[in-house]
């Protein structure tokens, strides 16, 4: 502790300052300090320049070096900016904490309170580059020695409290330790001040505070009254965090992180996750900090079955609650997962300790997220104004998967801290708040991609952060009900789901108004004669019209003469769903029958709003007119062309090259219009004669409602029973496949593979499993996706022209075979006991990675890919970071040369490696993110179609039952559920945008292996290699090229379908 | 998500191993920057919407490896891009007289017409400069086409290259077809692969 450089005792205060680990021990030595140099602790910066005159040896002048730099911005007006301003934060989180020092900078009288009495948040937050930067220019690097000195970038909360405490301090914010803010007491009369109601009763000093400005940090479950507060749910979603401790040791500082692996890029390894442990995870990050941190997305059922839930509670709070989660099945799920991801290299894994000494692992549910409304308000009483603004949890609840780490909040913490700038200038309240709301808006799109690039700029101007900033985007009558004058009742804003803001606005429009339009669009067809929307239609020559009219090139009128009506109907329900993007809601025969006339309205309303001229919602902007559709019609013809993909990858797993093969020949083969049941595979296991195919759902047999129709491959579903039948999860569709064997729907990750116990039963069948095949075959579909593959690579053999099997090589699954653990995914294995199993995994995943960094003879696979990796990407975690001076670790720089020279790649070791590596896990980190914001979107979808599908059930059984209800409330109904039937596919079209996006993410995954394999083979001397390895190294480099020419196809699927977007609008206006 | 642009258009970086092809596409498309040499592998693309003349641009700017090794890839991708970059480094001569050579390959590998920059990287490194300017510049000038010193390092003209580039190719465009398809590159894009479809 003491000092040896100095007899100041000043000097042995500040050491202590800058080293204590902890909040009792900040607070004590800054006592001592100031004692010592007899200066008023919380004096604001006056106390700064004090502390500063008196303490000048070279330790603490570089930081005051530091921290006047970064005061001495214009912004802050040499600390008079808001010299007459005073200021209560309520919470010492690091975004309050963050707030408190930026108010501090601007001169304002900063005085804090905080409940807690300690920092005991070992959670482990992600830095955003400019977090980076700000901190460092704070100081961090003096605080804290290990400042992203790792791999990834990131810092433990609790170590982000006390370096951000202690530049609070030293910059003169008065703070105040378990004392609770219960609320605001207004000024009693005028002249008066605001102050707070505290408890327990504060020193007398701290009562009387009258202050102009409140900053609320204090955590998502508090927000001032006079907020409110939106609901953002998705469906169920259980985080897991996990800390164990860091001994430091060298074997652990080698256990690469995880910037994040999640389950709708990466299946493989969840896969042998689950088939090791039983654990069933949707992603999962590593990173170490002071502790080894895990966080994890659970899935309830394996939770349930593992006996870490006892019961399975519909009420989520109750499904978490402490009753009902067992803490030591969670501490082993927890052990398990993370021993697994880390292929048992962390040792023990020895839970870390939290506030009360229990270890530190908890669930919590992220189902729902709150979501400020507004970020600040105006209080005026007696003629006091008091401004009011929410930073941190309670502005908005950052969802971990997504990696924005503690950034988002530093942002609304400058936003606020710059609202009070303006504030003190004198801005009006109505100007302050919409300019702070316009901020706001802005808040929830940022991404370190979008914002300003050079960080080193960043100020508390919002301009030298955001580009393309508009701060009148909120005009200040907008905000009018914001600034509270008098004790009225605030304008309480009704929370709503995710999709309110398109609510009822773009009405389809009446019956009539359909029925108009499908007459105009079929006018002039011989044969047509639209009267109605049901009996019109039963010929199918209506329905073909209506196609033609819209993409004309389809066909010949004339080919259909001689269709009978049935087939004339399917084929262009098929039409319609592959080339125009509408899914069909009712069969061919319910249409020629006429015994679904609901559903033919809601079908034929798709058409209508897909196609009408005018843009029918106004609200969203990807989701307007053709977008509707287009989005699930690109989404089909990608999957048509990567499920090509994917029959090639395994036609080159099952051996060498195939010969080049005219990709459409493939597709015909299996193609049949959708509706009339195909032949064998298609039927599911137990059901269902075809008559009325939309009725009732092809897997439960129960009925069907129109809203809760889901088409895929000509069957429909119930949204809810469209699941794998594994672990449960509401499949996509272009994500699922049918087990010929079992005729479950399985998604990739679940589907039973050949290569198991059920190996040769399995194999025939797999090889007929065809479930996308009603999509293949787009008579007029463009040839492009098709040429592409011609060139770069090989095309399945003809005979097997489908065993679709997700992304294992071979020799993967041969090793995961031979783990003798793989449970029959059909029976829910009995929980097998996580740790042994995991040790089992590990042993056998060891065994194949040990040939990493030595020549290997056999193709890497996937799984030893990422492990070996992972391991060589220890080697950034001694990377020296910029300016400061980072702990090298001799040992571990010792130990990896020596592999490197085992591996005879010594001189292609070093730094290049790295910084691949560090390259590799930033784009890592980036799709992680993006994979989460998907995932975690395509959720909400979910849960609000779920809602849909009620209100539409409801409504769909009242126009069924009621017939005797009057014809106008009828119409009402009718209309209403169009309303709910266009919500939904706008819905459905926005989830299919976000498929695309995944499948992006999916190729840049591949690509990024592929990358890191190849370059294993290359670096090796070539007088060294095999003709097998030479000819593995080709192999490898023709998959390569292939990913990358079907990133290109993506790029130019979407170009095609501007440009056909483009070329249609002109043609329906008229 | 598909994004919201006016037009794609396709560039191509060539030019010898190791003059900074990648850097300059990763400063260019994500504004990084790193000094650690790592050689591309085939071929690989980054993706950056630009504003020029209040257009959104789409660029689709692929990357290829300097190695001989490659070429046969390599050059069966000069055929779908609208913008062909050359790149030598103005510390080393024999990059610069490759050029020569790069040209001759765009004469054989590209469609005809397509827009053509020069590029001489590396120009934060003025000690060990090998290459003058001037030589770049009547380099340019003997081929009719834009010459620009950058350094990926630094950033400098590097994000105006591109624009440049992206430019000409959209003034060209917008000249020979008007309203029609407003993009008749389009169809060059479909040409990327190995075999040559080309329709133009």
């Amino acid at each position: 502790m003491a000092s040896t450089i100095s007899t100041n005792p000043a000097h042995a205060h500040f050491e202590s300052f800058l080293q204590a680990q902890l909040c009792q021990d900040v607070l004590s030595s800054f006592q001592g300090l100031c004692g010592a140099l007899g200066v008023e602790p919380g004096g604001g910066l006056s106390q700064y320049h004090k502390v500063k005159a008196q303490l000048n040896y070279w330790n603490a002048k570089s930081l005051w070096a530091k921290l006047d730099k970064r005061a001495s911005q214009p912004v802050y007006q040499q600390g008079r900016a808001c010299t007459g301003t005073k200021c209560l934060v309520v919470g010492a989180g690091p975004c309050g904490l963050r707030a408190a020092v930026e108010l501090a900078m601007l001169g304002a009288r900063v005085v804090l309170v905080e409940k807690r009495t300690k920092f005991s948040r070992h959670n482990v937050l992600h830095l955003w580059p400019f977090t980076i930067h700000d901190l460092r220019a704070l100081g961090a690097k003096k605080f804290y020695g290990r400042f992203c000195t790792g791999s990834l970038d990131h810092i433990s909360i609790r170590q982000l409290q006390l370096l951000l405490l202690k530049v609070a301090l030293l910059l003169g914010v008065e703070i105040h330790w378990g004392i609770t803010f219960t609320g605001l007491q207004p000024p009693p009369k005028k002249g008066s001040g605001w102050r707070a109601q505290l408890q327990p009763s504060p020193p007398a000093q701290l009562a009387k505070y009258e202050f102009d400005v409140l900053i609320s940090a204090a955590g998502g479950k508090f927000v001032p009254e006079g907020f409110t507060v939106r609901e953002m749910r998705g469906k169920l979603a259980i985080g897991i965090t996990a800390n164990f401790v860091n001994g430091r040791t060298v074997e652990e500082t080698q256990v690469p992180e995880i910037s994040g692996v999640a389950r709708i890029y990466n299946q493989s390894f969840f896969q042998s996750l689950l088939k090791a442990t039983g654990i069933d995870l949707e992603n999962i990050v590593y990173y170490k900090d002071d502790t080894h941190y895990f966080v994890m997305t659970a899935k309830k059922q394996c939770l349930l079955r593992l006996g870490v839930l006892h019961k399975d509670w519909p009420d989520t709070e109750r499904l978490l609650g402490s009753a009902n989660v067992v803490p030591e099945a969670l501490q082993r799920f927890a052990r398990a997962a993370a021993d697994f991801a880390t292929h048992g290299k962390l040792g023990k894994l020895e839970f870390a300790r939290d506030a009360h000494g229990r270890p530190d692992v908890s669930a919590f549910d992220f189902t729902s997220m709150m979501r400020a409304e507004s970020s600040a308000r105006v209080q005026e009483r007696h003629g006091t104004r008091l401004l009011l603004g929410l930073v941190g949890d309670c502005l908005v609840e950052p969802f971990w998967p997504l990696g924005t780490g503690v950034a988002r909040g530093f942002l609304a913490a400058f936003d606020a801290a710059w609202m009070v700038k303006r504030w003190a200038e004198g801005a009006g309240p109505l100007e302050v708040l919409a300019e702070r709301e316009s901020l706001y808006q802005l808040l929830s799109q940022t991404s370190p991609e979008n914002m300003h690039r050079n960080v080193a700029q960043y100020g508390l101007d919002p301009a030298t952060r955001y580009p393309n900033l508009n701060l009148r985007a909120v005009t200040p009558s907008q905000v009018r009900d914001l600034y509270d004058m008098e004790a009225k009742e605030p304008v309480q804003r009704m929370s709503d789901e995710t999709d309110s803001g398109k609510a009822a606005t773009g009405a389809v429009g009446s019956q009539e108004e359909l029925l108009r339009w499908c007459q105009e669009q079929t006018a002039g067809y011989p044969g047509v004669h639209v009267t109605d929307l049901s009996s019109s239609w039963a010929d199918g020559l209506a329905l073909c019209a209506l196609v033609h009219r819209l993409r004309p090139a389809l066909l010949e009128p004339s080919e259909l003469q001689g269709m009978g009506a049935l087939e004339a109907t399917s084929w262009a329900l098929k039409m319609a769903e592959h080339e125009l993007g509408i899914t069909p809601v009712l069969s061919a025969q319910a249409m020629v029958a006429g015994s679904d006339p609901l559903g033919l309205i809601a079908y034929l309303s798709h058409f209508h709003s897909a196609f009408k001229s005018v843009p029918h919602n106004p609200g969203s902007v990807s989701q307007g007119s053709p977008g509707t559709a287009s989005a699930v019609l690109f989404l089909g013809k990608l999957q048509r062309t990567l499920q090509r993909t994917r029959t090639q990858e395994n036609g080159e797993d099952a051996g060498g090259k195939k010969p080049r093969l005219e990709v459409k020949a493939e597709t015909p083969s299996t193609e049949e219009p959708p509706v009339p049941k195909p032949d064998e595979p298609m039927t599911p296991p137990s059901q269902q004669q075809d008559a009325s195919a939309e009725d009732l759902c092809a897997l439960c047999g129960q009925h069907l409602y129109i809203l809760e129709r889901l088409c895929a491959d000509g069957r429909f579903f119930h949204r809810s029973c469209f699941r794998c039948h594994i672990c449960e999860a509401t499949l996509w569709p272009g994500g699922y496949r049918q087990h010929p064997g079992d005729g479950y729907l399985y998604c990739l990750q679940h589907l039973p593979q050949t290569g198991h116990e059920e190996d040769s039963s399995d194999r025939g069948p797999e090889s007929q499993d065809l479930p996308m095949s009603s999509e293949n075959n787009t008579p007029s579909g463009p040839a492009t996706p098709v040429d592409l593959h011609q060139g770069t690579s090989p095309v399945p053999n003809p005979i097997q022209p489908t065993r679709r099997l997700i992304r294992l090589s071979s020799p993967e699954r041969q090793r995961l075979s031979s783990l003798h653990l793989t449970p029959d995914p059909e029976m829910e294995p009995p929980p097998k006991p996580p740790r042994s199993c995991s040790t089992l995994a590990h042993q056998a995943l060891e065994a194949s990675f040990k040939g990493w960094g030595m020549p290997v003879q056999s193709p890497q696979v996937l799984e030893a890919m990422e492990m070996g990796e992972e391991e060589r990407s220890s080697s950034s975690e001694e990377e020296t970071e910029e300016e400061e001076d980072v702990p090298l670790d001799s040992d571990m720089e010792h130990f990896l040369r020596n592999l490197a020279e085992n591996s005879g790649t010594m001189n292609n070791y070093p730094t290049w490696r790295r910084t691949l590596l560090r390259r590799a896990k930033e784009e890592e980190m980036k799709r992680f993110c993006k994979a989460q914001a998907i995932q975690r979107r395509l959720n909400e979808i979910e849960a609000a179609l779920r809602e849909l599908e009620a209100r539409g059930t409801e409504l769909e059984l009242a126009l069924r039952s009621q017939s005797s209800s009057p014809e106008k409330q009828k119409a009402l109904w009718v209309e209403q559920l169009l309303q709910l039937v266009q919500k939904k596919n706008s819905l459905v079209a926005e989830e299919a945008e976000l498929m695309i996006t995944v499948q992006e993410l999916n190729l840049e995954e591949k690509q990024w292996q592929l990358d890191q394999e190849l370059r294993t083979y290359m670096n090796r001397e070539e007088t060294l290699k095999t003709a097998a390895d030479r000819q593995a190294e080709d192999q490898v480099l023709r998959k390569l090229l292939d990913v990358v020419n079907q990133r290109d196809a993506l790029i130019r699927l979407q170009e095609e379908r501007r440009l056909s977007e483009l070329a249609s609008e002109p043609g329906v206006q008229g | 998500m598909a994004k919201a642009y006016d037009h794609l258009f396709k560039l191509l970086l060539i030019g010898d191993s190791g003059v900074g092809k990648t850097c300059l596409i990763i400063r260019f498309a994500e504004d990084n920057f790193n000094n650690t040499y790592i050689s591309t592998i085939g071929i690989d693309f980054r993706i950056r919407t630009v504003d020029i003349e209040g257009k959104k641009i789409k660029l689709q700017v692929w990357d290829t490896a300097g190695q001989e090794r490659f070429k046969t890839i390599t050059t069966a991708y000069y055929r779908g891009a609208m913008g062909i970059i050359l790149v030598y480094d103005i510390t080393d001569e024999k990059s610069f007289e490759n050029i020569q050579n790069w040209m001759k390959s765009i004469k054989e590998n590209a469609s005809a017409g397509v827009e053509r920059l020069l590029l001489g990287n590396k120009c934060d490194m003025e000690a060990k400069r090998k290459v003058q300017k001037e030589q770049a510049d009547k380099l340019a000038r003997e081929h009719g086409i834009r010459f620009f010193e950058t350094s990926a390092k630094s950033s400098m003209n590097v994000d105006e290259a591109f624009s440049s580039l992206a430019r000409d190719i959209l003034l060209k465009s917008g000249g020979r077809r008007l309203k029609n398809n407003n993009k008749p590159p389009s169809t060059d894009l479909k040409t990327c692969d190995k075999k040559n479809t080309n329709k133009c």
